[in-house]
């Protein structure tokens, strides 16, 4: 187990936004995360990404706090991709996906390893047509590929991904989960992805945990969690629950 | 042209300001008497026209680096180094020290060292403002910094309104901002506080790439970002408060030499800086010869003119710009 999270909580003020999560993640599995928006979903991730301080009970990295990390040591083992990232300046795609290799080296300018650790990255996430476009001149699905081949420049064990799938299309969102569904095979990565797109998640992820109202409501493989009574309990939607080849559960909304 | 020329370009102007430069103006100046020293081309070259194009050259080049480091930590294309208060603190001592009447005194001049300090309490007003537990965000920094800008301001005009007609003549003057002859120890001075602060800068220009895109963005990849804000903000404070210290507010050298340079360069702070200093103090220089000689032997103020020398510029550049859609 690379990360155990014991009694985590984070409270704004008054408002309690996620209360007592206890969880342990293995080194090699994809792991979504669903819920309805305001569960906590995308202040559990930050928490995991050691960009929240102040959150309550224990979150920790290879037996070692977050907080308590080097952030540098901390990137490049641990990478975030942010839900929507906006730029108010010129910089290249390519320039963005080289700002992934910065925990990798002290030097003024990248080194030919960060150079082919960014070109692959951008060939693994089918970006690297654009790569000398401004990165502001992209469509948002662009750019979700821009910024994750950000974050796989990284080299990272752990993905963080906050909502990865929103601006994709079709074909892309399906290449997305089958490249997120690959890392942990291949290269012994944990994924962890916010996610909306139930369908997705259960047909790809090892594992599901479901958020409500800032607890922990579910947590196991997407047959086991992903059934009617969470559906209509958790999302409020009434729903089918079919199974596809690989008898993973897909949902038929009524 | 290419990011390495562009820098190159950027020397040669600044060497062809420093040789050139001094030789224009309404005197009629011949550089071999001057060498010779024969009297008065040799004053008129070395001791009142060079010192001035250094100045302006110095006080360019750290305005323009100040504004990229304003753009970069508060991720907007339109801050300039006088978003901050840093500037208005400075203008409001050295107001108060027109109106107190202390001139030049001998070696020390009461204004610059009330514009210093006026920019120092500005700094620990605006960080106090500011800061929440010793985190410094962009986005209350901004408002801190257009907060201290209105007040000090209204007392700008409040010293004025009650100040006479003849001090209230020198201290429109000196908010128009002009470049003067100045004493080489004060130049020496100035470059030995400022150069150290632009080489920091550039030295962490990686950093500022990351700061520019988000907090988290840099933080997630192993900067440390709190603490390169604290030390962004410190260096524009410097920057800005000595180079308004002695010159007064110097529009637009810090908002369109940075924006021309993106739209041609790009924004990666490693070229984006040293262009900035280089084209910023060649454009300086240039636009206080230009003051000095338009309406010769009266000057125009040099604020005036960057704006007028700066704007249908920018515009030409905005219409040809060749980095695409962006704007």
């Amino acid at each position: 187990m690379i990360y155990r999270l014991a009694e985590v909580g984070m409270r704004y003020g008054a408002a309690t936004v996620l209360s007592r999560v206890s969880a342990e993640f293995a080194q090699a599995e994809f792991v979504a995360v669903l819920g309805p928006n305001g569960a906590g979903k995308s202040t559990l991730l930050g928490i995991l990404a050691g960009l929240k301080s102040g959150h309550e009970g224990r979150c920790e990295y290879r037996d070692r706090g977050v907080e308590q990390w080097p952030r540098r040591e901390f990137a490049r083992e641990v990478s975030f991709l942010p839900q929507n990232v906006q730029i108010s300046f010129p910089f290249s795609a390519q320039e963005i996906v080289l700002m992934g290799r910065t925990p990798h080296g002290r030097g003024w300018v990248e080194s030919p390893a960060d150079i082919a650790a960014a070109k692959r990255a951008m060939e693994l996430t089918d970006s690297s047509n654009y790569r000398c476009r401004d990165f502001v001149s992209l469509s948002g699905g662009e750019r979700q590929r821009v910024i994750l081949a950000a974050a796989l420049a990284q080299t990272p064990k752990v993905l963080l991904l906050d909502e990865p799938s929103s601006f994709l299309d079709l074909s892309h969102q399906v290449a997305l989960y089958r490249l997120l569904a690959r890392l942990p095979r291949e290269e012994k990565m944990l994924v962890i992805a916010v996610t909306h797109d139930l369908n997705l998640a259960a047909a790809h992820a090892d594992r599901v945990l479901i958020l409500n109202d800032g607890q922990l409501v579910a947590d196991g493989t997407p047959a086991d969690v992903i059934n009617e009574a969470c559906l209509r309990d958790v999302f409020g939607v009434d729903a089918v629950i079919h199974q596809n080849r690989s008898a993973r559960p897909v949902i038929l909304y009524e | 042209m290419s990011r390495p020329v562009w820098l190159i370009a950027g020397m040669v102007a600044i060497v062809a300001s420093v040789l050139l430069l001094p030789l224009i103006g309404s005197a009629d100046i011949s550089l071999a008497r001057a060498w010779a020293g024969t009297s008065p081309d040799k004053e008129i070259v070395f001791d009142i026209r060079l010192p001035r194009v250094l100045l302006g050259l110095l006080a360019g080049g750290a305005l323009s680096v100040a504004g990229v480091m304003c753009q970069a930590l508060l991720r907007d294309a339109l801050a300039t180094p006088y978003t901050l208060g840093v500037a208005s603190g400075a203008s409001l001592g050295a107001v108060a020290a027109i109106c107190l009447g202390w001139g030049e005194a001998g070696q020390f001049n009461g204004v610059w060292l009330a514009g210093f300090a006026g920019a120092a309490i500005a700094v620990v007003g605006v960080v106090g403002l500011a800061s929440d537990g010793g985190r410094l965000s962009s986005f209350t920094l901004l408002l801190a910094g257009v907060t201290l800008n209105s007040i000090c301001l209204a007392l700008i005009l409040f010293l004025q309104s009650v100040s006479s007609f003849g001090k209230s003549l020198t201290i429109v003057r000196w908010l128009m901002g002009g470049i003067d002859t100045v004493e080489y120890s004060t130049l020496v001075w100035l470059a030995v506080l400022l150069l150290p602060v632009v080489g920091f800068v550039l030295l962490r220009a990686r950093d500022w790439n990351l700061l520019a895109v988000g907090e988290d963005w840099a933080a997630a990849r192993g900067v440390p970002a709190q603490r390169m804000i604290w030390s962004g903000y410190f260096a524009i404070s410097v920057l800005t408060g000595l180079v308004t210290a002695l010159t007064g507010p110097i529009g637009f050298v810090g908002l369109i030499v940075p924006h021309a340079l993106r739209l041609k360069l790009g924004a990666d702070h490693r070229v984006l800086l040293p262009a900035s200093f280089l084209y910023g103090a060649a454009f300086l220089a240039v636009s206080d010869t230009a003051a000095r000689i338009i309406l010769a032997p009266a000057e125009i103020p040099v604020g005036v003119l960057t704006a007028l020398l700066g704007g249908p510029f920018f515009i030409l550049l905005l219409r040809s710009k060749r980095r695409s859609t962006w704007l």
